[in-house]
């Protein structure tokens, strides 16, 4: 080492460290690319930039689909309300192009009934479930692989 | 004439007269065996079947079915008939070289109009004739000035050039596939048809300068793959589509995750997508490294040059480093600084302030790192070569006793964010010390045995872990 680092050691006298030189991702910037291709970019929902994507079916469901984004929100997921006018499954398929992992649906059944109808990205079809269950089955997802 | 001694795969051996063909050689084995050879390794050096052997050694004769080697003959064949057809369809066009590369081959060619992907379609044609035209492949070595000769007569500057390369004293060999003659070591297969017309493809065109370098004229490089059968081609031409779907640069415009631009070659432009991934991963480490009582610190990314001549930086590495000159107020001269490369130096820095007892260490610093490297522009691809990065770097100053116990803790550290990322399974390389290195401590074999023995034991560790992820693991390389 040309930089003169030194320590005192038990006998009293000056010794030099050993300086371990160490990376684990090696940059941020490699592994991130290595994550999308590993990943074919449908990565884990915790790692995933859009998570849910609140879609509506018909315009009477958009205060509800605002409900169920907040909602969603106040849980830490990171969540967008989709109520442009276009047919639900042509929201559908741009946002499996842009790799959102989970699309909850809303249409007046939806809305009447109080409950989201989840699709997963590439699985077909969809599940309806309440909104603390959605809440609650995607927040755990979300969860950092370190903190569950 | 001389006898010579060659041992087989099974153990026996045989006399034979010096100058012997490996053909000659497989067909005193059994007249099957010659009718099925495709080449020989002698001394695991690989030889064509027309060579004359002339000393002992062990002798492999090679079929079909020894893959690698019928692999090498069946590309390097298809880059001569490749370039045969070229010069057939186009006669002006000048060869240059073609050597065989990761499935397949390439030659460059020197031609002033592009090869378009009719062009390709063309070649593709006449290759697939010359195949079933069966042409004899022979050889032959010739002398300096008769090869000379020729290339001036066939006004073949490239080829010329190449010669001239050639130390003094070395054989020059001449293939010819057909009447088409080419300069090159071999070896190959006996004639055209032995290769599969159904297995290869010519994928693209990209220009290369002459023996690259980018003052030497700009030539065309056409790529190719080729299997030993049509199975083996499609399988690959799948798996490339599968690859470009998963192109990290294609699923980067998809979801909006960063960019890139001229002004700024090699650094990022994360979007919103991309940025949240960033951060979240990067919270993900900070909190990895915490729980691993690693102490985070960041240092300046601007540092003068007198550190850098300090470190060795200077003198190392000095063209891979970004220049920043500052007219200091009243200094006379610009105060040169550089980008920093990495970040070993500043941590030193950190570490030197105030005495350190053995009571400290170890003392882990971590940092991420925002580093630049000047990397050339070829050699830049998407988010995985850049020339602005952070690093999730860290420096354990420890003393000797401690490093297996540091490096044991750290493989554990790395294989369970590995897991934690989606790869539960991969490979460690150990790598020595290279040649050009800026640190000039001296580190004991003593030392490195410690880590060989500490590495290979984490390795198996790793492969012990059922594997559930996806295949594409990192492979770490330790420093």
């Amino acid at each position: 080492m040309r930089l003169d680092a030194e320590y005192i050691g038990e006998d009293g006298a000056k010794h030099r460290p050993v300086m371990l030189h160490r990376a684990i991702l090696g940059s941020f910037e490699r592994f991130i690319g290595i994550l999308i291709e590993n990943y074919s970019g449908k990565l884990p929902l915790w790692l995933a930039p859009r998570q849910v994507v609140v879609a509506s079916i018909v315009s009477d469901a958009d205060d509800y689909v605002r409900q169920v984004v907040d909602a969603l929100r106040a849980a830490g997921l990171r969540a967008e309300a989709d109520t442009r006018n276009e047919k639900i499954n042509y929201k559908v398929r741009e946002h499996s192009v842009g790799k959102v992992p989970a699309i909850l649906a809303i249409g007046m059944k939806e809305v009447e009934a109080g409950t989201v109808s989840l699709r997963r990205l590439d699985s077909q079809g969809s599940r309806t479930l309440s909104l603390e269950e959605v809440v609650a089955e995607l927040s755990a997802e979300a969860t950092p692989p370190d903190l569950r | 004439m001389s006898q010579i001694s060659l041992s087989f795969p099974d153990g026996n051996s045989r006399d034979y007269p010096a100058g012997i063909t490996a053909a000659e050689v497989a067909e005193s084995i059994a007249p099957s065996l010659a009718k099925r050879a495709i080449s020989a390794n002698l001394d695991g050096r690989h030889i064509d079947l027309a060579w004359p052997i002339t000393e002992s050694g062990a002798i492999t004769i090679n079929t079909m079915k020894d893959e690698a080697q019928a692999l090498e003959l069946i590309r390097h064949d298809f880059a001569h008939v490749m370039a045969r057809a070229v010069q057939e369809i186009w006669p002006d066009v000048k060869v240059t070289i073609g050597p065989v590369r990761d499935h397949g081959w390439f030659y460059d060619f020197d031609r002033k109009e592009p090869f378009t992907p009719e062009d390709l379609g063309r070649i593709e044609a006449k290759m697939k004739e010359i195949i079933a035209a069966r042409d004899p492949v022979r050889t032959e070595v010739w002398d300096r000035d008769r090869a000379i000769a020729h290339y001036k007569a066939q006004n073949e500057p490239f080829k010329l050039e190449l010669i001239d390369r050639i130390p003094e004293g070395e054989d020059l060999r001449m293939y010819w596939h057909g009447d088409w003659q080419d300069l090159c070591r071999g070896p190959h297969l006996q004639n055209t048809g032995q290769l599969p017309a159904d297995a290869f493809r010519l994928t693209h065109v990209a220009g290369a300068y002459w023996l690259g370098d980018a003052s030497r004229p700009m030539l065309q490089r056409i790529y190719g793959v080729a299997f030993r059968n049509k199975a083996d081609l499609k399988a690959h031409l799948t798996m490339l589509e599968e690859a470009a779907k998963r192109d990290h640069r294609k699923l980067g415009r998809e979801m909006e995750l960063f960019h890139f631009q001229e002004e700024a070659p090699g650094m990022v432009f994360w979007h919103p997508n991309g940025w949240t991934i960033y951060r979240e991963l990067e919270a993900y480490m900070r909190r990895r490294l915490t729980r691993a009582d690693y102490k985070e610190i960041k240092t300046p990314q601007v540092v003068d040059r007198i550190l850098w001549e300090k470190s060795g930086h200077w003198e190392a590495y000095r063209e891979n480093m970004f220049i920043v000159e500052v007219d200091e107020e009243g200094a006379k001269e610009k105060r040169t600084n550089a980008l920093k490369p990495m970040n070993c130096p500043c941590h030193v820095q950190v570490y030197n302030q105030g005495l350190k007892s053995y009571r400290d260490l170890p003392l882990r610093l971590a940092e991420f790192g925002s580093c630049h490297r000047y990397e050339s522009s070829g050699s830049m691809h998407g988010l995985m070569r850049v020339r602005g990065f952070v690093q999730d770097d860290a420096h354990i100053f420890c003393t000797e006793d401690q490093i297996e116990a540091e490096c044991a803790s750290f493989l554990d550290l790395l294989g369970s964010v590995y897991a934690d990322l989606g790869f539960e399974k991969f490979d460690i390389k150990l790598s020595t010390r290279p040649e050009t290195r800026v640190a000039r401590t001296k580190f004991g074999t003593r030392r490195n045995r410690r880590l060989k023995r500490r590495s290979s034991r984490s390795a198996t560790i790793s492969r012990s872990i059922p594997a559930r992820a996806p295949s594409t693991a990192p492979s770490w390389i330790s420093s």
